[in-house]
């Protein structure tokens, strides 16, 4: 089943859109909630979440690009129950490293509407990104989007880690810059 | 604002910069085959002179058959065994790929040889016909699936992270905004954005200028002059970087260069323009 077909049939409401889903993205889907949650069980139940959100979704949503659409919602998925998880106890993982790194970022505060911000935030977030050479940027996504660790980004792109830890730390610190100046920081 | 926010944030990532992250996986930088295949000669030159210099030394008559195996014999068996190493490889690297799960099940994804990329129907021919000295082939692609799908070619120079990425696709009217003439400068004149450019391009312009396509009729060495910048940043290259799409007909070609003189990339844009449509 092609994209289109898929969402076709999820606005028919034919279970048929699950199943497709899951053959097609489930390997893909599972791989970015294990990304975040380094845990097969808890990834699974991220990944059938997702078909079932999805479910939820369409309609009325008809994603461009059904794919990332599916990303989207495993990666808020894996960040809620990671979090949830947290409260109880702090966990070690990727995403603690990753958190870690975009906490240099931030000031101490909090309390900000989260949703609203977070909203915002994306919108600024993606025209910094733009302003990035291609290199630096896909650095960036693979770490921060799709959690990969500092190895398998460093595999993917056949840099050393010690590269990509450089880039990744010039990037963090050019962002923190970029959302002082939009006044994120103040 | 805490750092879940930001990586929550991190949802809102443009659709087309995650299927980038994605479609140039591994298109980075390796020792060239042919570079691993010279060290590893190199390497049994060495051992072997450890095993000859001893019996030239104590013998005056050669005996052929009692001689150990000559530079020329080992060298030709370490080609062959690294031959059958770097084969491996390349089959390991392709069963990563499949085995990577971000690639859809029903994506083509094939590597190639330079020869194969150039004679590859209908893009082969926007390949560049030569490269400049010190630049080896590192890799070239036939990639597709529903969204994108392109030919690339990418040559890196060992030792240092200049690279020439080209990438041939379709024209797709989502690339409409993009165009921009030769008469709009501001639409792509990096000279007007200094670094870093997310401080000084305007909000509406980002993504035209961040990667404009030119109408190869309206290519001239003075607009690849206007794309070309340095970039002083320690530890990386400092040669001169551009980045931008040229349009042909229905092909757009896709370049991303550091390193390189603007001369020789617009010989190379305008040469494509003869070979693909000499009236």
């Amino acid at each position: 089943m092609t994209d289109q077909q898929i969402i076709e049939a999820y606005w028919q409401r034919n279970e048929a859109a699950i199943q497709e889903s899951s053959l097609k993205y489930g390997k893909y889907c599972f791989t970015i909630a294990h990304h975040i949650l380094r845990n097969q069980e808890d990834a699974e139940e991220c990944v059938n979440d997702t078909w079932m959100k999805a479910w939820n979704s369409i309609p009325p949503g008809r994603p461009g690009n059904l794919k990332l659409f599916l990303a989207r919602i495993t990666r808020n998925l894996s960040l809620n129950k990671y979090r949830s998880q947290r409260t109880d106890k702090r966990g070690g993982g990727e995403l603690e490293l990753i958190l870690d790194e975009l906490g240099e970022i931030l000031s101490a505060e909090e309390g900000t509407e989260e949703e609203y911000m977070a909203k915002v935030l994306g919108e600024t977030v993606n025209q910094f990104l733009h302003s990035l050479p291609e290199r630096q940027c896909n650095i960036f996504v693979r770490r921060y989007f799709y959690s990969e660790s500092i190895p398998e980004i460093s595999d993917r792109y056949q840099l050393s880690s010690h590269y990509i830890t450089v880039i990744l730390s010039r990037t963090r610190r050019k962002l923190k810059q970029y959302l002082n100046k939009e006044g994120f920081l103040l | 604002m805490n750092q879940y926010t930001l990586y929550q944030s991190l949802n809102a990532i443009d659709d087309n910069i995650l299927i980038r992250s994605e479609s140039s996986s591994r298109a980075g930088r390796s020792l060239p085959l042919i570079k691993r295949v010279s060290l590893a000669a190199c390497f049994c030159l060495m051992l072997a002179g450890i095993f000859i210099i001893p019996n030239l030394l104590q013998s005056t008559r050669f005996e052929t058959n009692s001689f150990p195996k000559s530079p020329l014999e080992t060298i030709i068996e370490t080609n062959v065994i690294d031959s059958d190493i770097g084969n491996t490889t390349h089959i390991n690297d392709e069963n990563r790929l499949d085995e990577e799960r971000v690639i859809p099940p029903d994506a083509v994804n094939q590597l190639l040889t330079w020869e194969e990329a150039q004679a590859f129907e209908p893009w082969g021919t926007y390949l560049p016909t030569r490269i400049p000295a010190g630049y080896a082939e590192e890799s070239f692609r036939w990639y597709q699936d529903e969204n994108t799908c392109f030919l690339s070619g990418l040559w890196t120079q060992y030792g240092s992270y200049d690279e020439i990425s080209w990438r041939i696709s379709p024209y797709r009217e989502a690339m409409a905004d993009r165009i921009t003439s030769a008469s709009d400068t501001r639409n792509y004149d990096l000279s007007l954005y200094p670094i870093p450019r997310a401080d000084s391009v305007p909000k509406e312009l980002y993504q035209i200028v961040d990667h404009p396509i030119f109408r190869i009729e309206e290519l001239t060495m003075e607009v690849v002059n206007r794309r070309a910048y340095t970039l002083n940043d320690a530890g990386d290259s400092n040669g001169v970087r551009m980045s931008f799409c040229v349009l042909y007909d229905d092909v757009v070609v896709d370049v991303t260069t550091k390193g390189v003189d603007p001369e020789w990339l617009y010989e190379q844009l305008i040469l494509l323009q003869d070979i693909n449509n000499p009236s």
